[in-house]
């Protein structure tokens, strides 16, 4: 159907699509969780778990889908990525499991201690998967001593740089404004009004850890600058950033939930976008010689099964699209209560 | 499969029983989707973290069976059991009914895409080897040259339905479990009796069948497996096989000892003639042999298993009539058991496949006359994972998991023993979540 050059291409969007989609949706659960210990009363703490109760699931299937995704169509990627950051993957592993069963078990038994301890098994499972992204996203826009056989070695403590710790950071103010945003939307009373307030520390956090992030990345990165000036283009997305975010601010002033909710998502997604766009065509980058590069080229999957991937896709997608939003629909305009009706 | 039927019972009666006894099943069986959502998410990185040689051998092959079970199995199934689980008053029946055979759906075809990709392992077909240059480096890797041959591999379609069926009897085994204590402890009788029917039909027929699938599935590996045949019967040289009904084998003496064998069974069973040889472990060199012992025994745990299900559920039939099954307690209580047996079944028959097929991860084969190299399980690791962090990573698994299994005995415990909500009773939502309060707030349905 098509040739190699231009399925890798298409192959590059998609997958960067499902990263949007996993980071906008499981985004706003993993923020509820950030902001689990703001709740101030058990009930508080119970409508905020069951807001995100029907959806979190859904939403963790588009990191199980990146994942097939990248495994099908750039395998050399997602083999290097993951046995390369082989401690920080296990380490989100482990906390998956213990959000999804602290979410899962906690209503089970209404015994107090039980409560506590899956209360902070949910926040710190929750802020330390999105640190975690980050500072796997931090590390791919440094590069990584990628090797001729095509992986790497690092040690956690070089994982752990500063820069790397900052876009983590930022992550999580990121992800904590976007949850809120969901919370603002799905609560009522004096628990929004509680939420709102958090909204704003949020924002304003976030807004400083922004900037400073875009100006450390063009100082510490020289390959993104490069990339930056040679595609001027780009500046339109950081444009879209911009306004995604001046357009939080107006909804948070006027305090009209829905926009705001989907500003925040415009947020996310147009982050995302910058970076892809700045990765692109490279997947990783090598610190030792960009000659060695993993780029969207070299390490994906041949001609022929990218075709039929991408067959799957052109059938699956649409459907997809459509029961979510059916599903999204079912559930959207009500909200939710302390005994998990929604 | 089972809360299907139990949906569609409560649409077309309207029934308020099988409106409950779906919502006690979809209880149960959330809680296990959440369990599988974390536990499946570890697997499919961990072909990554740990075996990121064998990723990029068999990435675009097995890479996109696994993508393709994404975007076709995991959206229908989560995000419709979102319908199930929260959407009772929300959605009508019919809708409800139809989520849950969305969800029934997604299930299969995440099976379907599995098994597509295991059995590729066992039995590839539709690749050639190609080597690429990738950074300077040369790099073997598998490609698809033919999309369908690759996924109607010798042994897909055979193991795909021996897996459905596996898990249909484990299915009709815990609704008879979980009504057999029912009825033992004399409470939910009317919700007992319906759902133990249900599961009985199906177990029932679907042991059957196993063995069917089995036998032919058994003589598919004599011919693309033999090593892995011959590890299953513990059948050291070639030559004319009979079948152990048990034993234990031993490596050492290249005999079993202490067991009880019918000879010439498996000649019979694999060529249809009991005199004919079958291949024996000594035709392939010492490298390539399988441990034997595991996958002796877990190969005839699973199938004294199946025969004991199929005489439990045909013996049962004698005490079906008239409904006197729910009045023998003896047969009742080892109802209330056999689950665990299906569970055991179900884990043995993987655990004989895999280990039947090492050493190799990817078995070597012959396309159109072209001999393929395989992958041998200890290429397939990841190098630049050090020992140390595979064991830390190992035990801290073993710990967490160790962990969840006691939560998860003992939430499934509760649940059973709320049991499904009584006719006539007034209903909470909240009932549905905080089983032991009564303490929220009620609300007719």
């Amino acid at each position: 159907m098509f040739d190699h050059t231009t399925l890798a291409m298409i192959w590059f969007v998609i997958t960067g699509m499902l990263l949007l989609a996993y980071l906008v949706l499981d985004g706003f659960d993993l923020g509820v969780g950030i902001l689990h210990p703001v709740a101030r009363t058990e009930k508080d703490r119970q409508i905020m778990m069951n807001a995100i109760g029907p959806f979190w699931n859904g939403n963790e299937v588009w990191l199980v889908t990146f994942g097939g995704v990248l495994f099908g169509a750039f395998p050399v990627a997602y083999s290097a990525l993951l046995s390369g950051f082989y401690i920080l993957f296990m380490l989100i592993l482990f906390c998956l499991i213990f959000r999804a069963v602290s979410l899962e078990f906690r209503s089970q038994v209404s015994n107090k201690l039980w409560r506590f301890f899956w209360d902070w098994c949910f926040w710190f499972s929750s802020v330390l998967v999105t640190l975690i992204f980050g500072i796997i996203i931090g590390n791919s826009i440094l590069g990584v001593p990628l090797s001729p056989n095509q992986t790497f070695m690092q040690s956690l403590g070089d994982q752990l740089n500063l820069y790397s710790l900052l876009i983590g950071v930022c992550f999580t103010s990121l992800f904590a404004l976007h949850g809120s945003m969901f919370l603002f939307l799905k609560t009522e009373g004096e628990l929004k009004k509680h939420i709102h307030t958090w909204t704003k520390r949020a924002f304003a956090l976030f807004l400083v850890l922004f900037v400073i992030t875009l100006f450390v990345t063009g100082y510490i990165a020289p390959r993104i600058s490069t990339q930056v000036s040679t595609h001027p283009w780009i500046w339109l997305l950081v444009l879209l950033c911009a306004v995604a975010i001046v357009s939080m601010f107006v909804s948070l002033l006027r305090a009209h939930p829905t926009f705001a909710f989907l500003s925040s998502s415009c947020t996310i997604g147009a982050i995302t976008l910058l970076f892809c766009a700045v990765m692109y065509p490279t997947l990783i980058y090598s610190s030792i010689d960009p000659a060695l590069d993993l780029t969207i080229y070299n390490a994906s999957s041949g001609e022929k099964s990218l075709n039929i991937m991408f067959i799957f896709a052109l059938i699956g997608f649409p459907l997809i699209m459509t029961y979510t939003f059916v599903i999204y629909r079912v559930f959207w305009k009500s909200k939710p209560n302390e005994n998990g009706e929604y | 499969m089972v809360m299907v039927i139990i949906e569609i019972m409560w649409l077309r009666s309207g029934d308020i029983t099988w409106k409950h006894a779906a919502r006690f099943w979809t209880r149960i069986f959330a809680i296990n989707f959440a369990l599988g959502v974390a536990t499946g998410i570890v697997m499919e990185f961990e072909f990554g973290t740990n075996w990121a040689a064998y990723s990029t051998f068999v990435g675009d092959v097995f890479g996109s069976a696994l993508a393709a079970e994404g975007i076709f199995a995991f959206f229908l199934e989560s995000g419709f059991l979102a319908v199930l689980v929260f959407g009772w008053d929300r959605v009508g029946p019919k809708f409800h009914c139809f989520s849950t055979l969305m969800v029934f759906l997604g299930s299969c075809f995440s099976a379907v895409w599995i098994v597509v990709a295991n059995s590729w392992q066992q039995t590839p077909a539709g690749y050639h080897i190609v080597e690429t240059i990738v950074g300077g480096a040369p790099m073997l890797r598998a490609e698809i040259t033919d999309f369908w041959e690759m996924v109607f591999n010798p042994s897909s379609t055979i193991r795909l339905t021996h897996t459905l069926i596996g898990c249909m009897i484990m299915g009709g085994f815990a609704a008879c479990s979980v009504s057999a204590f029912y009825l033992l402890k004399g409470i939910h009788e009317k919700f007992a009796k319906r759902c133990f029917v249900i599961g009985f039909v199906i177990a029932t027929i679907f042991s059957l069948t196993a063995l069917g699938t089995g036998h032919f599935q058994a003589k598919k590996v004599a011919f693309t497996q033999p090593a892995k045949l011959a590890a299953f019967e513990a059948h050291y040289e070639t030559g004319p096989a009979g079948i152990h009904l048990w034993g234990w084998p031993n490596s050492e003496t290249q005999t079993v000892e202490g067991g009880l064998v019918i000879p010439g069974m498996l000649s019979l069973l694999v060529h249809g003639n009991t005199s004919t040889p079958v291949t024996g472990l000594d035709a392939f060199p010492e490298e390539d042999r399988p441990n034997v012992w595991l996958p002796f025994q877990a190969f005839h745990i699973m199938v004294g298993f199946c025969f004991i299900f199929i005489l439990l559920t045909l013996g049962s039939l004698f005490y079906m009539k008239g409904g006197k099954i729910f009045k023998t307690r003896w047969l009742l209580w080892i109802y209330t058991y056999m689950f665990l047996g299906a569970i055991i079944t179900n884990q043995a028959g993987w655990i004989a496949a895999e280990t039947g097929r090492q050493p190799w991860v990817v078995y070597p084969s012959v396309q159109h006359g072209v001999s393929m190299a395989g992958l041998r399980t200890s290429d397939g690791l990841s190098d630049v994972v050090v020992a140390s962090q595979v064991a830390w990573s190992i035990a801290l698994f073993a710990l967490i998991y160790g962990l969840l299994f006691c939560i998860w005995v003992y939430v499934i415990k509760r649940i059973i023993q709320d049991g499904p909500l009584e006719d006539g009773v007034e209903i909470s939502r909240a009932s549905f979540f905080n089983p032991s309060g009564k303490k929220g707030s009620s609300k007719d349905v």
